[in-house]
């Protein structure tokens, strides 16, 4: 019995061995992890709305000076603000993360007047409470949000649930070229999908 | 697919051909060995994939426990690390070495 049970042991092994293997090969050398992206994202809306609202994301790196992901959030909405699709900018995230944001911003020429730091949340759960507090009595209804296209789908549903009309401005208009940069958004895929689970679970969306 | 992206896997066709070449022809390697030791690396593989997924598993209720219990915050993003892939690759070989020189293991 022992050689049987190792046998069928090794069978399942093998099989999910293969999957991992198929899976590498699938999302490293064929456009899924491009197109998961994609269809993620949804569509563009960029029309005019009274906030645009930037969550944070990786915050800032030990000299101050904001992270990948981060910045390219905070360049997209300086320039979505300076197309006059809103008068307001909201940055949340970190502290640290939210001051580098209101430097940049103000140092591209953005008004302090027409930038609100949004601190105090940890989770995207929490944004999307803070952001209700702030923006609701300010009459802000209709925002653009300004996030990585693998975050659109949770952050809008949360956003919504709070009673936002939510209008899509994700980045990253370019593709992952290369097997490596396919398999990491591959992952962020993977990450994205889990905390979208977990949320289910929670009863959160 | 562009032609850049068949770069690493062509290499990896070249390199495991020339192996292929010498291990029959000079050192005299079975050729039916290869399909044992690929079913063995698949083997090593799944449960590389089981050792991922037991890390990542304890590692996310550890973590939303500490949060429950401290009332303080601790990011799940801690978890999302390439070195925990790697570790558990390791843990995968040597467990999967382990049991091949089990006596119970049997093919």
């Amino acid at each position: 019995m022992p050689r049987a049970e190792d046998g069928r042991r090794s069978h399942a092994l093998r099989l999910l061995g293969a999957a991992g293997l198929l899976l590498l090969v699938v999302g490293g050398f064929t456009p899924l992890a491009n197109e998961l992206n994609r269809w993620l994202a949804g569509p563009l809306e960029l029309r005019p709305a009274q906030a645009i609202v930037v969550p944070g994301r990786g915050g800032s790196d030990p000299d101050e000076v904001l992270t990948n992901a981060s910045l390219r959030r905070t360049l997209r909405a300086i320039a979505l603000q300076k197309k006059g699709l809103s008068p307001l900018i909201v940055f949340s995230g970190d502290d640290d993360e939210i001051d580098a944001r209101v430097r940049l911003a103000r140092g591209l020429g953005i008004g302090a007047e027409s930038l609100l730091p949004a601190p105090g949340a940890h989770t995207t759960r929490e944004e999307a409470v803070l952001l209700e507090g702030l923006l609701k009595p300010r009459g802000v209804q209709r925002i653009l949000l300004v996030v990585d296209p693998i975050d659109m789908p949770r952050t809008r549903a949360l956003l919504e649930r709070r009673g936002f009309t939510v209008l899509g401005a994700h980045t990253g208009g370019g593709e992952a070229t290369g097997a490596e940069a396919r398999l990491h958004l591959l992952r962020e895929v993977g990450i994205e999908l889990a905390a979208w689970c977990y949320y289910r679970l929670r009863g959160w969306l | 697919m562009d032609l850049e992206t068949l770069v690493v896997p062509a290499l990896v066709l070249v390199t495991s051909g020339g192996v292929w070449l010498v291990g029959t022809r000079w050192r005299g390697l079975p050729r039916g060995g290869l399909l044992t030791a690929a079913a063995r690396m698949l083997e090593a593989i799944g449960l590389l994939m089981l050792f991922l997924a037991l890390n990542l598993g304890l590692g996310g209720l550890a973590i939303l426990a500490w949060r429950g219990l401290s009332g303080r915050f601790v990011s799940l993003y801690l978890l999302n690390d390439a070195t925990l892939g790697v570790l558990s690759l390791v843990q995968a070989l040597i467990f999967h070495w382990w049991w091949q020189a089990s006596p119970r293991r049997t093919e």
